[in-house]
């Protein structure tokens, strides 16, 4: 009985690691649900960021999965292993690149002691960059929801 | 605009005393980005670093591509500065981070430019910076066409082609930068190693271009990309040919981007088997002439 429970066990604790291991994650901001493994196929639903699905079997570059009551085919490029990291934001470099912008044209390197990162920066001041048009393109930036928006207006422009 | 962004998307350890630490620890250690390692034992100081943050290498790794990446950016703006047409670059970044938000990199903010050159090309700095032309935009008729060029440069970012090709990554894997960070003594050739790494990355933007197999795998996957956007498939293979009588006619206007890619002919083999085998040569998806000339004159 003892072993019987023992195997039973055995088995419940593999299919576990099985289960966890079938299971995906969505990486881009939506990911299409086709019914069959085609981009023309009919569209059943659409997953989010970092919905986990289960993977169900594979076909080429798709994937069928099961994300709650929802079944299909989504695109292997879509989906990874782990939960999508955080989105960066660059700009806790601005100060670095500003220093080297504002002292690029005086750079002296002190004798002695330990270095700071200013100095160090001013070492290798790169007369090459130019940080004000760095930041217009930063500033120009849209967001996702923003871009989304704008992607589906597409319907009401082609009425137009 | 970046910092609504970040709002709307908090870093997995933001507001907390642990970010704010790893942050500052980033903002120590990144100085020191692509540092050669040198030493194969163990040192005590760097086992210290790994305590110190758990996982470093992952946050540190993006850290690095970005931090690269922009400063890379910043030198292209440099020689070729932004076209003064907000409008017109509000438009392009609209259409760039659509088609971004369909890719496997939502951990970056995506940036898009219009620079101010006749040459017919586009480019993708690591860590989230793409860049057309004026003169590319001006042999564009339908937004198909700029959204699959622009899924090309993004795909190059997705599938870390030149962060690969040059290894571009954090420190923590190189024992020496690990102390030199602690005692300072050797920072400095870090840092000249990181902007050499720009330098790199500025040699195969405009000279030496990426492998040949690159530069197809983002035509792939740029134009799978697009695809899913919802885009005319047919879009980056009409720029890809209008390139090819380019290449035939007024190579000048294409000069970088025939010394740093594969004959735009090839490419467009490429893909038609690609569109073929996929099935979607006959895929019914909007081209948006109409809004592109609306707002691309």
């Amino acid at each position: 009985m003892l072993i019987r429970l023992g195997i039973l066990l055995g088995l419940l604790m593999v299919s576990g690691v099985l289960a966890a291991e079938d299971t995906r994650y969505v990486q881009s901001e939506r990911a299409e649900v086709f019914e069959t493994p085609a981009f023309d196929a009919a569209r059943v639903g659409e997953l989010q960021r970092g919905d986990p699905v289960e993977r169900l079997s594979e076909e080429g570059d798709w994937l069928e999965i099961r994300a709650g009551e929802l079944e299909g085919w989504v695109s292997t490029l879509l989906l990874g292993d782990s939960e999508p990291s955080a989105r960066v934001s660059p700009l806790h470099g601005d100060e670095e690149l500003e220093m080297e912008g504002r002292r690029r044209a005086s750079a002296v390197a002190t004798a002695g002691g330990v270095r700071s990162l200013e100095e160090d920066e001013e070492l290798v001041a790169d007369e090459n960059v130019d940080v004000d048009q760095l930041h217009a393109l930063e500033a120009q930036g849209v967001s996702t929801e923003e871009a989304i928006r704008f992607l589906h207006e597409r319907d009401e422009d082609a009425e137009s | 605009m970046t910092r609504a962004r970040g709002e709307r998307n908090p870093a997995r350890f933001a507001g907390s005393w642990a970010w704010r630490g790893l942050a500052g620890f980033l903002a120590l250690c990144l100085m020191g980005v692509l540092a050669p390692a040198a030493a194969e034992e163990e040192s005590s100081p760097r086992d210290r670093l790994h305590m110190l943050a758990e996982d470093p290498r992952t946050e540190a790794d993006l850290q690095a591509e970005i931090r690269v990446g922009r400063e890379v950016a910043a030198r292209i703006l440099a020689r070729d500065p932004l076209v003064e047409d907000p409008e017109l670059q509000r438009y392009v970044n609209l259409v760039g981070s659509a088609v971004a938000a369909h890719g496997d990199r939502s951990e970056l903010s995506w940036y898009f430019a219009v620079t101010d050159s006749d040459e017919v090309n586009a480019y993708a700095a690591p860590g989230g910076y793409v860049f057309v032309t004026r003169g590319a935009l001006k042999e564009m008729r339908d937004e198909a066409e700029l959204a699959g060029v622009l899924a090309h440069e993004i795909a190059h970012i997705t599938r870390r082609h030149i962060v690969d090709a040059l290894d571009i990554r954090a420190p923590e894997d190189s024992p020496l930068a690990g102390i030199t960070r602690f005692f300072g003594g050797a920072t400095e050739v870090a840092r000249v190693a990181f902007s050499e790494a720009v330098d790199q990355v500025m040699d195969v933007l405009f000279e030496d271009g990426l492998r040949r197999e690159d530069e197809l795998d983002a035509d792939h996957h740029g134009l799978m990309l697009a695809v899913r956007t919802g885009y005319d498939p047919a879009g980056l293979p009409r720029y890809l040919a209008r390139l090819a009588e380019f290449e035939e006619d007024d190579k000048d206007a294409v000069e970088t981007v025939a010394r740093t890619h594969p004959p735009a002919s090839e490419r467009l083999e490429a893909l038609e088997r690609l569109m073929e085998e996929q099935g979607i040569d006959g895929l019914e998806q909007p081209a948006r002439e109409e809004r592109f000339a609306r707002h691309v004159r």
